[in-house]
């Protein structure tokens, strides 16, 4: 499963909200953050509910999946 | 690495933060472990190998300064970092890359005590009267297995922040 986010496009919705805002909303560190929002790190589904919450978003709002092609 | 506030890309998607390559409390932490390890005991080990046949009080000394010198570096360089950076608690993905990292290190220590067991008792058959039956050299053999470990499982932790930075 291919895991993407829109976390870059919620936080300049939300009045430019910086990384380190959501961070502490979230309850981790800022370098979490940016490696969810850049793909390299793939959160648990608590953090991504939190994530969701701070922008009071469904969770599919922010994080979408696509199924990986299986040969 | 100063932060800047997101901006927009030309096509209106908004920047990135560009912090580059600064690193959390803890990933700055695991480096100034690893380096405080591999030289204090670095320079241990190389002492230790010259000559198998020293006193054992020669032996207790120079360790405690190696250990001293540990502590004293990890202290020092804790301090540094704290200065330079917010002292956040771990979140997931650190215990996530701790864990992964220890599993590893795990597997290294295991290998490496069955690798040395088999060393002193091919040793202690073949050759009793080598260094290696003394117990002196056996305990380091097995302490440097577990520092060899400690060096893996933090070297992979610092490999790995690194993979999942942003």
């Amino acid at each position: 499963v291919t895991i993407t986010n829109t976390i870059r496009r919620l936080r300049f919705d939300a009045g430019e909200m910086t990384q380190q805002q959501l961070a502490e909303r979230c309850g981790v560190t800022r370098q979490t953050i940016m490696a969810v929002e850049a793909g390299k790190y793939s959160p648990s589904l608590e953090l991504a509910f939190r994530i969701a919450f701070a922008f009071g978003k469904p969770l599919g709002d922010v994080f979408q999946a696509t199924p990986d092609a299986v040969s | 690495l100063a932060a800047t506030h997101p901006a927009t890309d030309l096509d209106g998607s908004p920047k990135f933060e560009t912090h580059g390559a600064d690193m959390s409390y803890r990933e700055k932490s695991t480096w100034v472990l690893l380096v405080s390890l591999v030289l204090s005991h670095g320079w241990y080990f190389q002492w230790f190998l010259q000559d198998l046949n020293r006193p054992v009080a020669a032996y207790v000394a120079v360790y405690g300064v190696a250990v001293i010198g540990l502590a004293v570096m990890s202290a020092i360089g804790s301090v540094v970092i704290y200065w330079g950076s917010a002292n956040d608690r771990p979140d997931e993905r650190d215990r996530h890359i701790e864990d992964r990292s220890t599993r590893a290190a795990y597997m290294v220590h295991a290998v490496a005590i069955v690798l040395s067991l088999g060393v002193v008792f091919s040793q202690l058959m073949s050759a009793p009267d080598s260094a290696f039956a003394r117990p002196i050299v056996v305990v380091h053999l097995f302490y440097g297995c577990f520092v060899l470990a400690e060096i893996v499982r933090f070297g992979l932790c610092a490999v790995n922040y690194r993979r999942s930075a942003a």
